[in-house]
């Protein structure tokens, strides 16, 4: 059982991503994929599962085309595991696929509570609704969804992207289970690293896919200098109870002129909702929070808090860079051209000033995050608060991102940054933990 | 404002919710085709015990309360324009009317749990149909996450859409812009992310499905839909 590539190319909007590309994956074996952000990774995954047209070449499995290999011995899995759980309930979703492979009825359950205990999830009854499970439990209960139709090899787009570290470590037994069932894995990470079933990296460039080492983190550029004395934010005995659910309490948290912190907390910790409350868009039931020196509210802290969110590509409207920048400056009733010359400043200050006439729709993931968070800055606000800014972001991209926090925190703006994962290499002035009980330097 | 805090929704019966859901679907309809004398008040009457059953007073309700009335403030409004001062009976129970065909629909989404609404759907309908909606239920609270996230960033960058301003019909045109697109964006880019998982898992590969069971055998026999 082999999946072979024969001289597989792809063409993007803007030119051909790569080409002449040959690849064998063998029983056992895990190869892992990486290149810069947008240079085809996820094409390439989507043309080995069958979804995308190999151009003048072919892909095989087990010698015969990939569109005639029997249904269900691919299974693709893409980044976001919400976007992926199409069912109210466990039992509905593990049983989806087997219901399109026309599998008869008597045969579902005990196949499916077979796949619920490889991953690791046998103690979840089918019917727990999928809303009431975590980000992490969401991954597992795709991965079984995908090996309850028994498929012989796995194609995941990076795997790691939502996962926390307990997700990260369950994903490592699983993929270690399957490879060593005589599966084959073929995954795209920008940082393989913590995947410890990876055999063989390979990597996209300059339009060819090779053997590539592991990309490294390198060291990024220390803060730019220390805080200041005076306080931006602060959060005093804060408590968050969301429904009937605490999300945490005792919660002190103090951040000064051109501090940047990194809080990281678990899927589900509160981050997003630490965040909210910083805005005023969400309340506290219990402490206070003070923003400027004063209780937050969203109208107070217009033009001064910058918020930059998950995924922030989607937010991008504008038929231009330069006009998708340019935009919120014109909430200061500033003349058109004034306004565009500020954006060309700005563009030119993040060095994406090559990209000003083009649309953002057709940039890459990175290219438009790299945007996003331009049109955020184009409001020169005194606190940014970015949301798992680095998630999908290659190595260089990440390295850039690191660049204009440093410049804004040099500017004397202050950066609260929310990340999932305590990153390899940071240019934080500190790195905070958040747990239910509060917030601890890590 | 838009809420983005998650609210704790009771969950029901099936039974329970396929009579909220028949009730909501008729007084909709009532609204829409049923001009009768009394019409509007036995409608009103109907709606209102609705409001009672699925226990409406135990969620925030004045903002919803208030989007109603700027609605018949328009409605009038507008006819006032057109038509002058004696049409404005006409154009009250126009908006009155309005508020009775969406008002059922929004009842039942706010107080009855997403999940167990696509669960009904898919059990009860043919078997694409019933995949194509109770995947737009399912999916209406992630789309709608997506877009409480796009309005509080773009209010602190300075777009002036706070409900107050709101009020000036010169916000409407940033409305639209920095959120109505975005969300219709959100709303394609998540069909087609669905669209892809749905393929992957094989969706569509034979005209009929095999139907799972459930927990509770008797639920379905498991014969092959189309």
């Amino acid at each position: 059982m082999t999946l072979t590539l024969e001289n597989v190319g792809a063409a993007g909007l803007t030119g051909p991503l790569y080409s002449g590309v040959d690849l064998a994956v063998g029983p056992g074996e895990c190869v892992c994929i990486t290149g810069p952000t947008g240079c085809g990774k996820s094409t390439l995954l989507r043309t080995m599962a069958g979804l995308h047209d190999p151009g003048p070449g072919r892909v095989l499995f087990d010698g015969q085309p990939v569109s005639r290999a029997l249904p269900g011995r691919i299974g693709l899995i893409l980044q976001n595991p919400d976007t992926q759980l199409l069912c109210p309930d466990v039992g509905s979703e593990l049983a989806f696929g087997l219901e399109n492979l026309r599998v008869p009825p008597a045969e579902m359950t005990p196949r499916m509570l077979r796949a619920l205990s490889r991953v690791g999830l046998g103690a979840l009854p089918l019917d727990r609704p999928v809303g009431a499970l975590s980000v992490g439990q969401k991954y597992k209960l795709l991965l079984a969804a995908m090996l309850v139709m028994e498929p012989r090899i796995l194609l995941l787009d990076e795997p790691c992207a939502q996962l926390d570290q307990d997700g990260i470590d369950a994903l490592n037994a699983i993929l270690e289970n399957f490879l060593a069932a005589g599966g084959s894995v073929v995954l795209c990470e920008h940082d393989p690293a913590p995947l410890r079933a990876i055999g063989r990296i390979l990597g996209i460039a300059d339009r060819a896919l090779r053997p590539a080492a592991a990309p490294s983190h390198g060291t990024l550029p220390a803060p730019p200098s220390a805080p200041g004395k005076s306080t931006v934010a602060t959060l005093t005995d804060a408590c968050l109870t969301l429904g009937e659910k605490r999300i945490w309490e005792h919660l002190d948290f103090t951040l000064h002129t051109g501090e940047i912190a990194i809080i990281q907390g678990d899927n589900g910790s509160g981050k997003t909702s630490l965040l909210r409350c910083l805005t005023g868009f969400e309340a506290l039931t219990g402490g206070s929070a003070a923003v400027f020196g004063q209780a937050p509210a969203p109208k107070a802290l217009r033009g001064r808090v910058g918020l930059l969110v998950q995924n922030p590509a989607r937010q991008l409207t504008a038929d231009t860079v330069l006009d998708e920048v340019s935009f919120p400056l014109t909430y200061r009733r500033l003349p058109k051209a004034r306004c565009r010359d500020l954006a060309m400043g700005i563009l030119e200050k993040l060095d994406l000033a090559s990209l000003a006439d083009r649309p953002p729709f057709l940039l890459s993931h990175g290219e438009q995050h790299l945007v996003a968070l331009a049109s955020v800055l184009a409001v020169e606000p005194e606190l940014l608060l970015l949301d798992d800014p680095f998630v999908g972001l290659d190595p260089a991209s990440t390295a850039r991102v690191w660049g204009i926090l440093h410049q804004a925190s040099l500017g004397g703006a202050s950066v609260i940054c929310a990340l999932h994962r305590r990153p390899a290499a940071h240019g934080a002035h500190s790195v905070l933990e958040l747990r239910g009980t509060g917030l601890s330097a890590c | 404002m838009l809420n983005g805090s998650s609210r704790h929704i009771p969950r029901v019966s099936q039974t329970q919710l396929i009579l909220r859901m028949a009730a909501a679907m008729t007084l909709a309809m009532g609204a829409l085709f049923w001009h009768g004398p009394w019409s509007l008040t036995a409608l009103t009457l109907g709606t209102a015990a609705l409001a009672v059953a699925v226990g409406a007073h135990r969620h925030p309700w004045k903002r919803l309360a208030l989007v109603f009335v700027w609605q018949v403030v328009l409605v009038m409004a507008l006819y006032l324009l057109r038509y002058g001062a004696q049409s404005l009976p006409d154009g009250a129970l126009v908006a009155g009317r309005l508020v009775l065909l969406v008002l059922p629909g929004v009842l039942l989404m706010r107080t009855t749990h997403h999940g167990e609404m696509a669960r009904l759907l898919v059990r009860v309908l043919p078997a694409r149909m019933g995949f194509v909606l109770s995947t737009c239920v399912f999916f209406f609270p992630t789309l709608w996450s997506v877009t409480v996230q796009t309005y509080e960033s773009q209010v602190l960058r300075g777009a002036r859409i706070l409900p107050r301003e709101l009020v000036n019909p010169l916000n409407w045109g940033t409305l639209v812009r920095v959120i109505c697109l975005p969300a219709i964006v959100s709303s394609l880019a998540l069909a087609r992310d669905v669209a892809l998982a749905a393929h992957c898992r094989w969706y569509g590969l034979h005209p009929d499905r095999t139907v799972w069971p459930g927990p509770n055998p008797s639920d379905t026999t498991g014969e092959p839909r189309a």
